[in-house]
């Protein structure tokens, strides 16, 4: 019997209760210095960047869209349906909206185990959408397309030298006809209206996340297609609109309004208020069963004095010129100007 | 602040709760987790210490203080977390290293965690010095340099009363393990 190898594994079997006997009155210094880098890394702009990418919940719409082949790319024993990807997050209306704007791209890149079509890209000069689709090429890549679990491992990301020119990631993925259907969202550094990203399709390993390997690079091109509406609170606090999302920026949040003590709770639930009276309400949790539901991305920052700076991606396109105020995070923000 | 003060804390102002528990108990849980994620990076160390003190803020609602006092908590937390990542960071195969292969409680049996109940029994029944000086050496893996300075002994005194501990234990779990 080896009495130090008890001993540990014993003390890691420790509840709090046997804690409170055996360990609680051995007092180790406060370590100040520590606690100030802990303290701040939990609350600073740069790494409590958190992500939430609502899944799609149900396929029950794909069957109405597969009837429509348009915009088909064929990659060997599967065919690009651009509008039916577009539609497996957006719905079919949204799909037919971008398809009549031209904005159904046609880009397929060839990797090793996957053909990738990305079927649009959406820019408002800083905040970004794309849907891509991954037409498995060999048995490797199809035993990924079999299910939503292995299909996740596969993703969109940037390459390392795009790292410096986006911010906050978010990125979700689901089967379709034996494809890997993929959206990614993230915002720019900087404003551009044209600009190439260099990203990859990962294939992450199934023990670590952090590590994939890179079936395909390509450069993307985002172009901005859509424009930004200005609007702000009366507290002068800012926030803008586009017809697939939103971004606020120094909101200073009031924890006592929310109703759970997470900050996601502050961006889950937004109204829009148009400029013919009627009212729109962006909620997931007013109808969770929905097959596209209202809000499909979550980023948001809160820094060390709780302001926070947040995106949030529309399930569906808005016609945000119409829209005269918003009201999130128990703020309500009013029409100010166009900004660009 | 008494235990039940910092969790309202939490609920009031949690900005300033984390900061006062990072102060009060960022010591702990580095030992803790270091302890744990020693060979791996200090990447890996501070993600899994910050880890620990979100998810308790998280969870700070469902402490309950005739369980626990909140260094109990945080402490279990961090040792939980630390053992979870560092699984998902080594290789579980035959190449996992003989010290982390003795945290692995693999085929245990009842009999085996009953007499590992009794084996803490048994330190808490040494005496005092002896067994703080065997919980900082094989709960929070304290050098024996440190754990002198904190009992105000010496080096040698500590490295004598846990191996003499040691052997005591063994003596009495005779016949248990």
């Amino acid at each position: 019997m080896n009495i130090e190898k008890e001993l540990t594994k014993a003390f890691n079997e420790l509840d709090t209760v046997a804690f409170d006997v055996l360990v609680c009155d051995i007092e180790l210094p406060c370590d100040i210095s520590s606690a100030e880098k802990i303290t701040k890394r939990i609350y600073s702009k740069e790494r409590r960047t958190m992500n939430r990418s609502v899944k799609k919940k149900s396929t029950a719409l794909i069957i109405a869209l597969a009837a429509a082949m348009t915009l088909c790319i064929t990659a060997g024993a599967y065919v690009f349906n651009h509008k039916m990807s577009i539609g497996s997050f957006f719905g079919e209306q949204t799909a037919s909206e971008l398809e009549n704007r031209g904005l159904i791209s046609g880009q397929v890149v060839n990797g090793k185990h996957f053909d990738i079509s990305i079927d649009t890209v959406l820019s408002n000069g800083r905040n970004f959408c794309i849907v891509a689709t991954a037409a498995p090429k060999d048995d490797y890549g199809r035993s990924f397309a079999s299910d939503s679990s292995a299909a996740g491992r596969v993703e969109l990301a940037p390459s390392e030298s795009a790292d410096k020119l986006i911010k906050g990631i978010s990125a979700s993925t689901g089967v379709e006809n034996g494809m890997i259907v993929m959206t990614f969202t993230s915002e720019l550094c900087e404003y551009s209206e044209n600009v190439t990203l260099p990203m990859q399709l990962l294939i992450n390993s199934q023990a670590d996340r952090q590590k994939g390997v890179v079936d395909a690079e390509f450069e993307l091109k985002i172009e901005k297609n859509f424009d930004a509406l200005h609007f702000i609170s009366s507290e002068g606090e800012q926030l803008e609109l586009w017809d697939f999302g939103l971004h606020i920026t120094n909101v200073q949040l009031d924890r006592r309004a929310a109703n759970d003590s997470t900050v996601f709770s502050f961006m889950e639930h937004i109204e829009l208020e148009f400029s013919d009276g009627s009212r729109t309400v962006l909620d997931n949790s007013a109808n969770p069963e929905a097959s596209i539901l209202d809000i499909s991305s979550i980023s948001v920052n809160e820094t060390y004095d709780h302001n926070i700076e947040g995106s949030a991606t529309f399930g569906h396109l808005i016609d945000s010129d119409k829209v005269t105020a918003v009201t999130i995070c128990g703020k309500s923000f009013s029409a100010h100007k166009a900004v660009q | 602040m008494s235990d039940a003060e910092l969790l309202q804390l939490y609920a009031d102002d949690p900005k300033r709760a984390v900061g006062i528990t990072a102060q009060q108990y960022s010591a702990y849980v580095y030992a803790i987790v270091r302890d744990k994620l020693s060979g791996y990076s200090e990447e890996d160390v501070e993600e899994t210490v910050n880890d620990v003190f979100i998810r308790f803020w998280h969870d700070s609602g469902k402490v309950d203080l005739k369980r626990g006092s909140i260094k109990a908590y945080i402490c279990v937390l961090a040792k939980s977390l630390a053992l979870n990542r560092r699984e998902k960071l080594s290789h579980r195969s035959a190449e996992l290293p003989l010290d982390e292969a003795a945290d692995v409680a693999d085929n245990d049996t009842p009999e085996r965690k009953l007499a590992r109940r009794e084996l803490l029994y048994k330190v808490s029944r040494l005496n005092d010095t002896d067994r703080k000086a065997v919980v900082m050496r094989y709960y929070y893996a304290m050098p024996h340099a440190e754990i002198a300075a904190q009992l105000g002994i010496s080096e040698t005194a500590v490295r004598k009363r846990i191996s003499r501990a040691l052997k005591k234990l063994g003596e009495e779990m005779e016949g248990w393990l």
